[in-house]
C-alpha cells in the first residue's frame, strides 16, 4: 500500500532532478522520465484493487479535514489515473529517441512537469489546489508548445492570452466559493451547496466552467487548440489532447456532479457541447494539415463527452465517460502516427500523404486503427463507448441529441476517411525522409484498443462504479468528511 | 461445426494469410479457395439441418451481458450457400486475373472479412449481431472498393459508405429506442414490442429499421452509390458487388417484412387495395428503379457502368415482386434473387476476362473479340439470354412468375415498368455483345488469346447453372418453399420442371423440346442448301468504297444516341446531383464557420471568452 | 411421337408457304396502290427457290449461328399461336411465351446481322432494338387489359372466351385497345410510317444488307413466318379466332391487307419520333383502356 501520493511527487522530483542528470549524461534525461512513469502505473497497479473497494483520501501534512489539502482518489479518478500512467508511459517511451527532441532535456523536464500537474488535477480534493495544478499543466504546457521553433512562438502566445483570461476567471470563482462557504474542501463545499444563495452558486458555476472548460476543449473558449496542437511535437500533442483534456473534463465532471449539482445547469452544458460538436466537426473536414484536423476532432470528440455526460442518467455518463478514455487512447495513437508519417513525408499536409502506406505500413495502419476506433467501427473500443453513447442519449428521450451525434460521426467518418485512402490508396508523390520507425507503442496501444474492443468489460465495471459515485453526492460527501 | 466458426473462420484465415502472401505470390487467393471450398462443403451438408439450437456468446457491455445469437434457417442457408459458392468462384478466377495488381493481398484480406461478415450478418439471430456484423461488411466492402485502379474508385467509396453509414445509423437509433423498452434485441421480441406500439411510432420505427437495407439494395432514391462502385472496384469484385452485395440488402428486407414478421404491422396502417401502404410505396420505388435503370444502362459507353444500372433494375424487380407480398411475388422474387446472382456473376466475369486481356472497359476501344475469345462470348451470350428474360434459361422463368404475381393482382404502373424492363433489356444487353465482341477486330487486339482455363472454369460452372435452371426449376422451388413455409407463406405449386403460376403453368421440359425441335429444323434446312463462301469481315457492302480502317467501320460509340436524345433533358437532373449539391452545402457551412471564428488573432479569442460568458449570463445561466 | 413430329413439320411448311403467298399478294396490292401492275403473287415463292440456287458469302461462325436462331426461334414461336383450330402445344401461360419468343428471333438475326462487320447493319439493329422499345409498351399495356379480363394468360383461353358470337370478339369488348394493338402491329412488322430499321434507302436495307444467297432466303422465309405468326396471334387475340380455318386465313388476310394499305401510303418516322409517338397518344389511349377494364 504505497503512498498514491508519490504519483504526483516523483514527477516533480525527476523534473528538477533532470538538469543534474543531463550533466552525469546526456541521455539519462529520457530514461528518468521513462523509469518515473514507470514506477507510477507500479503504484498504481499495486493500489487498484484496495481503491475499487473503498475510495482512497489521504491529506496531506496529517490535518484532518476540513483544513488539510486531501487528495481524493475514487473510481473514476482510478480509471483516468490509470489510463493516464498507461499512455504516460507509452509517450515516455516513444521520447526516448523517437521524438525530434529526445535530447534536449528541458523537453524532459517540462514534459515530466506537465504529467505531474495532470495527476494533481485529476486527483485533487480541493480546490484551490485544483487550480495550482491547472497553472502547473498550462505552464508546462505554455513551454513545450514552443519547442518548434517557426510558429511555435505565436500559437503560445494566443495560448498565454487565452489561458491566462481564464485563470483569472477561475480565481474570481474560487474566491467567491471561499467567501461564500469559508472552506476550499470540495467535499465541504459539497455539502454547503444548498445554503449558498442560489443566483450566486450560478455565477461561480459559470466562472469556473469558464476557466476550466479552456482546458477540457471546448469551443468557443478553446479556439487555442488547432494552433497548440498542430505546431506541438507529436509527443506534446498527444498529451494535451489525450491526457490534458481528459483532466479538464475530469475537473469539469466533478465540479458540475460533486460541488455544484443543478440539474438546470445541464442543459445549458448540453446546448454548448453540441454547436462546439457540429462546429469542431465541420470546421476539421476543411483542413489539409493533418495535425489541426487531428486537433479539431479532439474539441469535437470532448465536446461530445460534455454534452452526453451532461445528459445526466446513468447510462449517459457512463457512455460518456468510456468516450473519454477512449479517445485519450485513440488520440495518442493517432498523433504518434501522424507525427511519424509528417517526419516521412516531409510534409504536413493531407495531399502530400498520398501512397505512403506501402513503405511505413505499420505506422499506417495504426493510423487507420485509431481512426476508425475514432468513427466507432464494431470490435474497435470506439464501437463499444458509441453504442453507449446512443443507448443513453435515447434512454433520456434525447432525440435531437441523438441525431447531432450520429450526424457528428457521419461528417467524422469524411475526413478520417480521406486521409485513409490518401495514405493506402494515393499516388506517392513526395521524397520520403529518413525516420527512426517506432513501433512497440504503436503495437502496445493497437492491442490495448482491440482489447477493449473485445473485453470492455475491463472497464466498463469500474465505469459503473464511478458513474454510481457521481450520481450520489452524498456518498462523496460523507466519505471524506466522514472520518471527522 | 459451430455456426460462429463460419462467421470467424474466414476472418482469420484472412489476417494469416495475409502476412503469408508476402513471402509466396499467390498463396492468399489460392488459401481464400480452398478455405471458400471449404466452407462451401460444409454448408451444403447443413441443408435441411434446420434444428440446430440457437449458438450464442456473451459480450459486456453496459451494464449487463449482451449476447449475440446465430442461428440457421432456410433463408440464412439460401444466402449462406449463394455468399460461399460465388466467393469460391471470384477467388478461383482470381487466381489468374490479379498477376499484376498492385493491391491483391489487400484485396483478399478484405474479401475474406467480407465473407465472413456477410456470413454472420445472415446467421444472425438477433438485431444486435446483425448490425455488428453489418458494419464490418461495410467497411471491409468500402476498402474493397477503394481497391480499384481508377482514380475514381476514392470518390465512389466515398458515396457508398456515407451514404450506407447514414442508414445504418438510422437503424441503430430505431434498434436503442426499442431496447431501452424492452432491453432485447431478439427478433421476436422486437416484433412482439412494435406490434403494442401505436401505429405512427412503429410505422416511423419500421421505415428506420428498413433504410438501410434498401440503400444497400439500390433502389431508388438511394441507388446513386451503385453506379460508382461498380464501374470502379476492381474488376474480380464487381460480380460480387452485384451478385450479393445488393442481395444483402435484400436479404434485410425480406428479414424485417417476413421473418420478424412486421408484415402484420404494417397491415394494421393505411391500405390500398389490399396491400400495406408502405408496401405499396415501396413497390413503386421498385418500379421507377426498373425503369431508371433501364434508361441509364442504355446510355453508358462503359461496360462496367452499363452492367451496373441494369444490376440497378433488377434490384428493382425483386422489390417490387417481394413488395407486393402474395406467395407468387415472393416466390418469383426469390427465383429472381438467385437467378440473377448467377447470371450476373457471369455477365461481370465475362467483361472481367475482356478487360483483363484488352486492358480497357470503353466498349468503343473493343471489337470482333467473338473470334478471339470464344468461351467467354459464349459465356457472355448466354448470360445475357437469361438477363434478358428469354427462354429456355432460368432467367424467363423467374420474371415470368414476376409478371404473373404483378398481372394477377391487377397492379398497371408495376407490370409496364416490368414490361420497360425486360424490352429495355433486350437493348442494353445487346449493346456490349455487339460491340465488343462482334463487329471489327481492332488491329491491335489482333494477338489476343482466350483466357487462362482458371478463369473459364467459373464461367462454365456458371453457364451449366443457368440452364440447369432454366429446365428444371424445381430444384429451386424446393428451397424456395421450404423458405416459405418457414416464413408462413403459402407456397407456390411445381414440379420438377413445372411451375403453377396464377393463370396457368409453365412447363418447362416442353418449352426446351419445343425450341430443340424448332433449332433442329432450321439446322435441316440450313445444311441441305448449298455451302456458302467464308469471306472477313472487312469484305462488306460500303458502296464501292475501299475499306481499309476497320475502326471506321465499328459502329459502337453512342449505339442508341436516337434513343438518348428522349431522354437528354431527363439525365441532366439526375439524382445524384442532389446528393452532391447537399453535401456541399454542408461544406460550405463549415467553410463559413472556419471563416468567421477562426481568425487567428489572439485579440479575437479573447474577446470570444468575453462575448461567451455574456451570452451564457443573458441566457439564463444567471438569472 | 412420330404423328407429332408429322405435325410439327407440316405446321412449319404450311406456315411457310402461306406466309410467302401473303407477302406476295400485299406487293401486288401495293403496286396497285402505286398505280403499276406490281408482280405476280407467287412471285415470293419464286423469289425463295432462286435464292437457295445461289452461292452465298459468310462472315464466319456466328453469322451461321444467328441466321439458324432466328429461324429456329420463330418456328418455335409458331408452334403456340392457335392458327385456326390447329395449335401444337396449348399450353397455359402461352402469350407471355410468345411475346418473348419473338424476341428470341429478333436476337438471332441481331446476332447474325452484327456478326457481318457491317456499320450499316448494326445501324439497322440499333434502330430496330430502339422502336421494339418504343411499340412494345402500350401493346404490354393491352396485353396485360387482355389477360386481366379473360382471366387467362393462355392464347387458346382468349380465344375460347371469344367464341360465343360476333359481339364477344375483344374487338368489341376492348375497342381502344385493338385500335391500340393495330397501330402496334404495324411497328411490329416493320410497316412505314416505322420501317427505319429497314430503311431500304437510308441504311441499305439495315439489317439484311449483307445477307445473300441462302441467308436472304432464310430471312425471307422467317419474314413469312413472322408475317403468319402475327397476323394470326392479333385475330385470336381480337377477333376472335376461328374454328374454321378458311375463315381464320380470311380474317388474316383483312388484316393483313389493311396492315400493308396503311403501310403504303406513309412516309418514315425517325426512328426517336417513332418511339416518341408511340408513347404519347397510343400509350395513353392503352392505359385509358386499362384503367377502364381493372377499375
Amino acid at each position: 500500500m504505497v503512498n498514491l501520493i508519490l504519483i504526483i511527487a516523483l514527477p516533480l522530483l525527476a523534473a528538477f532532478l533532470i538538469p543534474l542528470f543531463n550533466y552525469i549524461n546526456k541521455k539519462l534525461p529520457s530514461i528518468v522520465v521513462f523509469l518515473t512513469t514507470a514506477i507510477n502505473l507500479l503504484i498504481i497497479i499495486l493500489n487498484y484493487n484496495q481503491i475499487i473497494l473503498e475510495p482512497v483520501i489521504i491529506e496531506l501534512g496529517n490535518w484532518q479535514a476540513p483544513f488539510a489539502i486531501n487528495i481524493y482518489v475514487g473510481t473514476l479518478e482510478l480509471i483516468s489515473i490509470t489510463v493516464i500512467s498507461i499512455i504516460s508511459l507509452i509517450i515516455a517511451f516513444y521520447n526516448l529517441n523517437h521524438s525530434n527532441f529526445s535530447s534536449e532535456s528541458k523537453f524532459h523536464t517540462l514534459y515530466s512537469i506537465i504529467i505531474a500537474g495532470i495527476y494533481g488535477i485529476v486527483m485533487t480534493g480541493d480546490i484551490f489546489n485544483l487550480f495550482v495544478f491547472i497553472e502547473i499543466t498550462t505552464v508546462a504546457a505554455y513551454g513545450l508548445t514552443t519547442f518548434n521553433k517557426d510558429k511555435g512562438y505565436e500559437a503560445a502566445i494566443k495560448y498565454i492570452i487565452i489561458g491566462s483570461i481564464s485563470s483569472v476567471f477561475l480565481l474570481m470563482a474560487i474566491g467567491f466559493t471561499y467567501s461564500a462557504v469559508g472552506s476550499l474542501n470540495m467535499a465541504v463545499i459539497a455539502a454547503a451547496s444548498n445554503l449558498i444563495d442560489p443566483g450566486l452558486v450560478r455565477i461561480i458555476s459559470l466562472l469556473f466552467f469558464v476557466g476550466i472548460a479552456f482546458e477540457a476543449g471546448i469551443l468557443p473558449l478553446s479556439i487555442w487548440v488547432p494552433d497548440v496542437h498542430s505546431i506541438a511535437p507529436s509527443a506534446v500533442s498527444s498529451t494535451l489532447s489525450g491526457l490534458v483534456f481528459l483532466a479538464g473534463i475530469t475537473a469539469l465532471i466533478k465540479i458540475f456532479f460533486n460541488l455544484f449539482a443543478d440539474p438546470s445547469l445541464y442543459v445549458f452544458l448540453m446546448i454548448i457541447g453540441a454547436i462546439s460538436l457540429i462546429i469542431g466537426e465541420l470546421i476539421a473536414y476543411q483542413q489539409d494539415d493533418i495535425k489541426r484536423m487531428l486537433a479539431y476532432s479532439s474539441i469535437a470528440q470532448m465536446s461530445l463527452v460534455l454534452t452526453i455526460i451532461s445528459v445526466g442518467t446513468k447510462y449517459a455518463i457512463s457512455g460518456g465517460l468510456f468516450q473519454l478514455f477512449n479517445h485519450a487512447i485513440l488520440k495518442t495513437l493517432l498523433f504518434l502516427t501522424a507525427g511519424l508519417m509528417i517526419k516521412y513525408a516531409g510534409s504536413r499536409n493531407i495531399s502530400d500523404l498520398g501512397g505512403i502506406a506501402k513503405r511505413i505500413p505499420l505506422i499506417a495502419v495504426g493510423f487507420s486503427v485509431g481512426s476508425l476506433g475514432i468513427l466507432g467501427v464494431p470490435f474497435f473500443n470506439g464501437f463499444v463507448s458509441k453504442i453507449m453513447i446512443v443507448n443513453g442519449s435515447l434512454n433520456a428521450g434525447e432525440y435531437i441529441l441523438t441525431f447531432l451525434v450520429l450526424f457528428a460521426t457521419v461528417i467524422e467518418m469524411a475526413y478520417y476517411l480521406k486521409v485513409i485512402q490518401t495514405i493506402f490508396f494515393g499516388k506517392i508523390s513526395i521524397n520520403p525522409h529518413k525516420i527512426v520507425k517506432s513501433y512497440v507503442p504503436i503495437i502496445v496501444l493497437i492491442t490495448v484498443v482491440f482489447l477493449l474492443g473485445i473485453y470492455p468489460e475491463l472497464i466498463t465495471k469500474p465505469l459503473n462504479q464511478a458513474t454510481g459515485e457521481l450520481l450520489s453526492r452524498s456518498d462523496y460527501i460523507s466519505n471524506v468528511l466522514g472520518g471527522m | 461445426m459451430s455456426l460462429f466458426y463460419y462467421t470467424f473462420i474466414p476472418i482469420v484465415i484472412a489476417f494469416i494469410a495475409y502476412f503469408l502472401n508476402k513471402k509466396i505470390k499467390l498463396s492468399l487467393a489460392i488459401l481464400n479457395s480452398v478455405v471458400f471450398a471449404y466452407l462451401f462443403y460444409q454448408i451444403s451438408r447443413l441443408y435441411n439441418q434446420w434444428n440446430i439450437p440457437h449458438e450464442t456468446i456473451s459480450y459486456y457491455m453496459f451494464d449487463r451481458e449482451i449476447q449475440l445469437i446465430f442461428q440457421l434457417t432456410p433463408l440464412s442457408w439460401l444466402f449462406i450457400f449463394m455468399t460461399t459458392g460465388a466467393g469460391l468462384l471470384i477467388a478461383i478466377f482470381t487466381i489468374k486475373s490479379q498477376q499484376e495488381y498492385v493491391l491483391r493481398s489487400s484485396f483478399h484480406l478484405n474479401f475474406a472479412i467480407l465473407i465472413g461478415s456477410i456470413l454472420g450478418v445472415v446467421l444472425a439471430g438477433d438485431f444486435l449481431t446483425l448490425f455488428i456484423f453489418w458494419e464490418i461488411m461495410t467497411w471491409s466492402s468500402f476498402f474493397l472498393i477503394s481497391s480499384g485502379k481508377k482514380k475514381a474508385a476514392q470518390k465512389a467509396s466515398y458515396r457508398y459508405i456515407i451514404l450506407s453509414t447514414i442508414g445504418a445509423y438510422l437503424m441503430v437509433t430505431a434498434l436503442f429506442i426499442i431496447y431501452n423498452q424492452i432491453h432485447t434485441f431478439g427478433y421476436n421480441q422486437v416484433a412482439a414490442h412494435l406490434s403494442g406500439l401505436p401505429i405512427t411510432e412503429s410505422i416511423i420505427l419500421i421505415i428506420m429499421l428498413a433504410i438501410p437495407f434498401i440503400i444497400k439494395a439500390g433502389v431508388f432514391p438511394f441507388h446513386v452509390w451503385v453506379n460508382g462502385a461498380h464501374s470502379n472496384a476492381p474488376k474480380e469484385f464487381s460480380p460480387f458487388l452485384s451478385g450479393l452485395m445488393l442481395k444483402v440488402g435484400i436479404y434485410g428486407v425480406i428479414l424485417l417484412l417476413y421473418f420478424v414478421p412486421l408484415y402484420n404491422i404494417l397491415k394494421e396502417s393505411v391500405n390500398y387495395r389490399g396491400l400495406p401502404i408502405f408496401n405499396y410505396i415501396l413497390a413503386i420505388f421498385g418500379g421507377i428503379t426498373v425503369i431508371t435503370g433501364t434508361i441509364l444502362a442504355i446510355r453508358q459507353e462503359d461496360v462496367k457502368r452499363l452492367v451496373a444500372f441494369s444490376s440497378i433494375s433488377q434490384m428493382g424487380y425483386i422489390i417490387m415482386a417481394l413488395a407486393i407480398s402474395t406467395p407468387l411475388g415472393f416466390t418469383g422474387g426469390l427465383l429472381h434473387l438467385m437467378n440473377h446472382m448467377i447470371f450476373k456473376t457471369t455477365i461481370f466475369l465475362s467483361i472481367a476476362a475482356v478487360i483483363y486481356r484488352t486492358k480497357t472497359t470503353k466498349m468503343s476501344e473493343m471489337g470482333g473479340l467473338i473470334f478471339k475469345m470464344p468461351v467467354t462470348f459464349t459465356a457472355y451470350l448466354i448470360a445475357i439470354i437469361a438477363l434478358a428474360g428469354i427462354p429456355p434459361t432460368n432467367g424467363f422463368i423467374s420474371k415470368w412468375v414476376i409478371y404473373q404475381a404483378l398481372i394477377d393482382k391487377g397492379y398497371i404502373f408495376l407490370s409496364v415498368a416490368a414490361f420497360f424492363g425486360s424490352i429495355g433489356s433486350f437493348m442494353y444487353v445487346f449493346k456490349p455483345l455487339s460491340t465488343i465482341f462482334l463487329g471489327q477486330l481492332k488491329p491491335e487486339h489482333e494477338n489476343i488469346k482466350e483466357v487462362p482455363f482458371l478463369m473459364q472454369l467459373p464461367m462454365f460452372v456458371l453457364m451449366a447453372l443457368i440452364l440447369l435452371f432454366g429446365i428444371l426449376p424445381g430444384l429451386q422451388m424446393n428451397l424456395i418453399n421450404q423458405i416459405s413455409q418457414l416464413l408462413n407463406i403459402q407456397p407456390v405449386g411445381f414440379t420438377l420442371y413445372s411451375i403453377t403460376g396464377a393463370f396457368g403453368k409453365w412447363n418447362s421440359l416442353v418449352i426446351f423440346s419445343l425450341f430443340v425441335g424448332g433449332f433442329l429444323l432450321a439446322f435441316i434446312i440450313f445444311i441441305s442448301a448449298k455451302k456458302s463462301k467464308q469471306v472477313g469481315l472487312m469484305d462488306t457492302y460500303t458502296s464501292g468504297e475501299y475499306m481499309d480502317d476497320p475502326e471506321a467501320y465499328h459502329y459502337a460509340y453512342q449505339y442508341f444516341r436516337p434513343f438518348d436524345r428522349v431522354f437528354d433533358s431527363f439525365a441532366a437532373r439526375s439524382l445524384t446531383v442532389i446528393y452532391d449539391t447537399f453535401a456541399q452545402n454542408i461544406v460550405k457551412l463549415g467553410n463559413l464557420f472556419r471563416k468567421s471564428i477562426v481568425t487567428g488573432n489572439g485579440q479575437t479569442y479573447a474577446f470570444y471568452m468575453v462575448l461567451f460568458i455574456v451570452i451564457l449570463a443573458f441566457a439564463g445561466w444567471i438569472i | 411421337m412420330i404423328l407429332n413430329i408429322f405435325g410439327f413439320l407440316l405446321m412449319a411448311f404450311s406456315a411457310m408457304a402461306l406466309g410467302l403467298l401473303f407477302i406476295g399478294i400485299a406487293r401486288k396490292v401495293v403496286a396497285r396502290v402505286q398505280k403499276r401492275i406490281g408482280p405476280p403473287f407467287y412471285q415470293a415463292y419464286l423469289d425463295v427457290f432462286k435464292l437457295f440456287t445461289k452461292n452465298s458469302i459468310t462472315h464466319g461462325f456466328i453469322f451461321d449461328f444467328g441466321a439458324i436462331m432466328a429461324f429456329g426461334g420463330m418456328i418455335t414461336t409458331l408452334f403456340f399461336v392457335p392458327v385456326g383450330p390447329f395449335v401444337l402445344y396449348g399450353m397455359n401461360g402461352t402469350l407471355l411465351l410468345v411475346i418473348y419468343l419473338m424476341a428470341v428471333a429478333y436476337l438471332g438475326m441481331a446476332m447474325a446481322t452484327v456478326g457481318s462487320g457491317n456499320p450499316l447493319a448494326s445501324v439497322g439493329i440499333s434502330r430496330a432494338l430502339t422502336q421494339m422499345l418504343g411499340y412494345e409498351l402500350p401493346f404490354i399495356v393491352v396485353l396485360l387489359t387482355l389477360i386481366y379480363s379473360s382471366n387467362t394468360s393462355s392464347i387458346i383461353g382468349i380465344v375460347q372466351t371469344q367464341q360465343s358470337g360476333f359481339m364477344n370478339w375483344n374487338l368489341i369488348n376492348i375497342p381502344i385497345g385493338t385500335a391500340v394493338a393495330f397501330v402496334t402491329l404495324l411497328g411490329l412488322m416493320g410497316k412505314k410510317p416505322f420501317d427505319a430499321p429497314i430503311a431500304p434507302s437510308e441504311i441499305a436495307s439495315g439489317p439484311v444488307v449483307e445477307h445473300g444467297g441462302k441467308y436472304l432466303a432464310f430471312i425471307m422465309l422467317q419474314h413469312a413466318v413472322s408475317v403468319v405468326v402475327k397476323t394470326a396471334l392479333f385475330v385470336d387475340l381480337f377477333l376472335g379466332g376461328g374454328n374454321n380455318i378458311f375463315i381464320f386465313i380470311v380474317k388474316m388476310l383483312i388484316v393483313w391487307l389493311l396492315v400493308t394499305l396503311i403501310g403504303s401510303i406513309f412516309p418514315r418516322f425517325k426512328v426517336e419520333e417513332g418511339v416518341l409517338f408511340y408513347w404519347r397518344w397510343p400509350l395513353i389511349a392503352a392505359l385509358l383502356q386499362a384503367v377502364i377494364i381493372i377499375f
